[in-house]
């Protein structure tokens, strides 16, 4: 539970970040999906996405697969226990949040 | 949110027209099964291979089905817009049962009120071109309703008017289900061709360095 009087401090920083939450929110709802697949869904360039990915992947939120799809290589990414339980935490902050924050 | 990236992953998994392309592949498969096997003479002794057959056609369409599908995925889908797959498998195909069993539910339940109303239908093998194409326009409504694509449901229509006019043609049992077939696979390899061809275009291979 957050400690902060609104709970915002709290917050994920690494979720929170626009770009990062596009990717967790999407591998959130599905089993898997390679790098063009999240490319294409997020609208980030390769470099961008890459290193994205990267820092999810060292705070262990997702793990990455190399495999083949026929002789299709691909970078699959899919969100850890740990990144779905994160994600869960952080939409429960929010929820809060905009709970406090109602008029 | 999560509803619209859901639909977003199921529209992505039906817009590359391989699905009906696939299809409408086996459909005219079985559908050559039963027209050959009307050619066959009443008292043949061919016609006691019957279950054979039918086992062999559904266990082979089951292998076409798998090996075409993972195939054109990997030459046009995967190098253009990625790859995705749907969460919890267990739970998917549990649900997809479930969904499946009330499916033949309800056409158990038409196709008696059918042949309540209707007693030209009196003899069960007329009406199977209606079963078959309710139960196919139950699953293309669905796909429709869940990826947003109006392509299904008009495939769904189709096939529905399509099983209801075979299943009162003066054809053979086997006949009729033969042409019911033929049709609505010559229709579904139609429009996932179109769907593929517009696919192709809309989605151009990503150059080197993109």
């Amino acid at each position: 539970m957050p400690s902060g009087f609104l709970g915002i401090e709290d917050i994920d920083r690494l979720i929170h970040e626009p770009a990062r939450l596009i990717i967790v929110t999407v591998l959130n709802v599905v089993e898997a999906a390679d790098f063009l697949y999240l490319q294409r869904e997020t609208g980030l360039t390769k470099g961008n996405l890459s290193s994205h990915i990267s820092k999810l992947q060292d705070s262990g939120y997702i793990e990455i697969e190399k495999t083949y799809k026929g002789k299709i290589p691909l970078t699959i990414c899919r969100l850890t226990n740990q990144g779905r339980e994160a994600f869960r935490r952080y939409r429960k902050h929010w929820e809060l949040f905009i709970k406090k924050t109602r008029r | 949110m999560p509803g619209d990236i859901k639909r977003r992953v199921f529209r992505h998994a039906f817009e590359d027209g391989i699905f009906e392309i696939v299809f409408g592949v086996v459909s005219l498969f079985i559908g050559l099964f039963f027209l050959g096997y009307s050619l066959v003479p009443e008292n043949s002794r061919y016609r006691l291979a019957l279950p054979f057959g039918y086992l062999s056609v559904f266990l082979l369409s089951l292998f076409l089905i798998k090996k075409m599908i993972r195939s054109l995925k990997a030459k046009i889908t995967y190098p253009r817009t990625g790859y995705v797959s749907f969460q919890d498998q267990k739970q998917k195909r549990l649900k997809a049962g479930i969904r499946g069993a009330l499916a033949g539910g309800i056409v158990a339940l038409i196709g008696g009120l059918i042949k309540i109303v209707s007693p030209v239908l009196v003899p069960d093998f007329y009406s199977l071109p209606t079963y078959f194409g309710l139960a196919l326009a139950l699953i293309l409504c669905l796909i429709s309703f869940r990826s947003g694509l109006v392509r299904f449901a008009i495939l769904g229509v189709f096939s529905l008017t399509i099983g209801l006019v075979f299943s009162f043609a003066a054809l053979s049992h086997m006949q009729s289900i033969s042409a019911f077939l033929g049709c609505v696979g010559v229709s579904l390899l139609a429009i996932g061709w179109l769907s593929s061809r517009r696919y192709v275009r809309r989605h151009p291979l990503p150059r080197e360095g993109d």
